[in-house]
């Protein structure tokens, strides 16, 4: 009987391409503008949210001739080759300060490419004990201490956990980050210490303007004590020469910046939403109105109304499922585009796509579409299948 | 035997004043064939419909086999119209997005004869060229033999014909009216409504209808 029921759904949605046509369309918009809006939108504030919480220090400190603005350093900072002295750690580390630590990058160079790992990357040295954002990023248990042969990878970079050289010397992979959407997913870290010996024997003293790789730091980051002011703390470093930037707020900014974006988004999404809500459901209306002739025919027949019923709902229910299925996919696959899309404006951290939150978005939207189908088809498909085959016969139009 | 009674059976539709058939009685003899005439508008169809298990009437019993038809629950009633009644409806009905040959493919599911025939009703009907076209791209009297092929597909026990020769030329007229009457059987009846005195007068029971009241004739 369902292959009967199949064959039946079928036929009308492919031969009645002006009735069902319209109602896929409807369908396919409203479905894709929700998922589109909704899922960047996650991805963006997901991305800030697990920087932030993962974040513990307040304030960052980086030579005045980096030449990024603040949001990029923090989340995007591609690696400079700009040092500043390592003394200034003592130098920031005052009453108003926690604990200071100090972290230093160095670029692989193609030039330097004496490693097995070809591409450009980023080299991080942390100080594993002390270290406030690497550390919390590290997927499965904790490690106490960072090796001098060892390193983590960042959630994108994929190389041989065995036999990998890095700078000429062969490592062990020790752990692997999540992903961040930062800088950190396309690099390496390692001990700092270990990270600027390696600079010292591999790069030409002139990369470093002469100084030893030894005495020199890219960041610090500083972890106020409880209760500290960041900007009384900044005060008091103002003899310092360096950029000091207050974690917190410029993760705000981002923040502020993404969510004055996605209300703009968020409100064309809902006007288009509107809009093909009340087609769908005028399309709706006019299918199942169409129809009536043929419901009453189909009962004259011998189907009885739960028959119709499957029929209808197998006709409808493949129009919508495509419809929501095709929307959703593409809904998240635009999502990502506009992520890239926005970064080429502002620096944003774009949150792991995990698998979970992909099926969260794809299960979304179909469970939209199926409740919005469900609700717009359920009255008139109810009244149809409940009039009188003889009225349902000479009320329908052909 | 007798298939099908009415039983004081009278109808008022919802947005009419007073009732289109007025307390009416009929019996159907299995291997009855009936006919009713009447000016347009009397009612035929009306009787037709309550006949065919697809209005309920406003009082009075449909029986078939002695059975209350309206009675039955949804499921049983539309199974019995699917095995036992044909109705050939006055306008064209058919599943308008299947073919010719599926129309007869999705009455036949529904019917008394799974392993009816199709080809060779196709054939009868001289529907050959037509047979995979839409109804939608078919002639009035194509669609009327169309029609009329679906109806024969499920090999029903009570055929309703209402106007079955509209649409049609003399000589299909003549074959379709050959193909109903051959259906009739002991066990199975046609009721015909026509205008036309020719088809009414060779019908073994004759009725008219005036003004709702169903009138024996002769
Ligand atoms: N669904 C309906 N709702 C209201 N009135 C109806 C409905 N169907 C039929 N009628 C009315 O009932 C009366 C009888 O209609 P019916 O179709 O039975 O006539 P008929 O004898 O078959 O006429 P014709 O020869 O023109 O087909 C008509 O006055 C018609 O207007
Ligand atoms: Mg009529």
């Amino acid at each position: 009987m369902w292959s009967t029921f199949l064959m039946f759904a079928w036929k009308n949605m492919t031969r009645r391409i002006k009735t069902t046509g319209p109602l896929f369309l409807c369908v396919l918009v409203s479905v894709f503008a929700i998922v589109l809006v909704w899922s960047s939108y996650d991805m963006a504030k997901g991305g800030v949210e697990l920087s932030r919480t993962r974040m513990s220090a307040d304030v960052m400190v980086y030579p005045y001739e980096t030449e990024l603005d603040d949001a990029s350093m923090l989340y995007s900072g591609i690696a400079q080759s700009v040092y500043m002295d390592a003394d200034i750690i003592g130098r920031l580390s005052n009453g108003y300060a926690e604990r200071v630590v100090s972290q230093f990058y160095l670029q692989t160079l193609p030039t330097a490419g004496c490693c097995t790992v070809m591409e450009e990357m980023r080299l991080v040295g942390v100080d594993w004990e002390e270290d406030l954002t690497v550390r919390s990023y590290l997927k499965g248990a904790d490690i106490d201490t960072l090796d001098m042969q060892e390193v983590i990878l960042g959630g994108n970079i994929d190389i041989e956990t065995e036999n990998t050289m890095i700078l000429n010397m062969p490592v062990r992979v020790a752990g692997v980050l999540e992903t961040t959407g930062t800088y950190l997913d396309d690099s390496i870290v390692l001990s700092m210490e270990q990270l600027r010996q390696l600079a010292k024997v591999n790069f030409p003293a002139s990369y470093f303007g002469g100084r030893a790789p030894m005495d020199l730091v890219t960041c610090a980051l500083v972890e106020l004590k409880e209760g500290v002011d960041p900007q009384e703390y900044i005060r008091s470093v103002e003899d310092v020469q360096a950029r000091k930037v207050l974690i917190s707020s410029t993760a705000d900014t981002v923040q502020d910046e993404i969510m004055v974006l996605f209300r703009l988004l968020a409100g064309t999404a809902a006007v288009i939403l509107l809009l093909c809500v009340a087609a769908l459901f005028s399309q709706m209306q006019a299918l199942i109105h169409s129809r009536y002739r043929e419901i009453g025919y189909l009962r004259s027949i011998g189907v009885c109304r739960r028959d119709v019923y499957k029929m209808f709902v197998l006709e409808i229910g493949i129009i919508v499922l495509a419809a929501g299925v095709l929307a959703s996919a593409a809904g998240l696959t635009a999502a990502r585009s506009v992520i890239e899309w926005i970064r080429q404006y502002m620096s944003l951290p774009l949150g792991g796509w995990s698998g979970g939150a992909i099926l969260v978005h794809f299960g979304g939207g179909l469970l939209l579409t199926v409740s919005v189908s469900a609700v717009s088809a359920a009255v008139p498909l109810c009244r149809a299948v409940r009039m009188p085959p003889q009225e349902a016969m000479t009320r329908g139009e052909l | 035997m007798e298939l099908i009674r009415l039983e004081g059976v009278s109808k008022t539709y919802a947005d009419e004043a007073g009732p289109v058939l007025k307390n009416t009685d009929l019996v159907v003899e299995g291997g009855g064939y009936l006919s009713v005439e009447g000016v347009s508008g009397s009612g035929k169809s009306t009787l037709l419909y309550i006949l065919g298990g697809l209005l309920t009437p406003t009082t009075g019993r449909v029986l078939y086999k002695g059975k209350d038809v309206y009675s039955l629950k949804d499921r049983e009633l539309s199974l019995w119209r699917g095995r036992h009644v044909g109705y050939l409806f006055q306008d064209i009905q058919m599943a308008q997005a299947l073919t010719v040959r599926e129309n007869m493919v999705l009455a036949r599911r529904f019917g008394n004869d799974k392993g009816a025939d199709i080809e060779g009703l196709i054939q009868s009907l001289g529907l050959e060229e037509v047979a995979d076209k839409l109804p939608g791209h078919l002639s009035g009297g194509q669609k009327r033999r169309a029609m009329t092929g679906c109806v024969l597909v499920r090999r029903p026990q009570i055929m309703l014909a209402d106007e079955p020769t509209n649409d049609l030329d003399r000589e299909w007229a003549c074959r379709v009216m050959d193909l109903l009457q051959e259906q009739i059987h002991p066990e199975r009846s046609l009721i015909l409504v026509t205008h036309d005195p020719r088809w009414a007068a060779s019908a073994s029971v004759k009725y008219s209808i005036s003004d709702g009241v169903l009138i024996h004739k002769e």
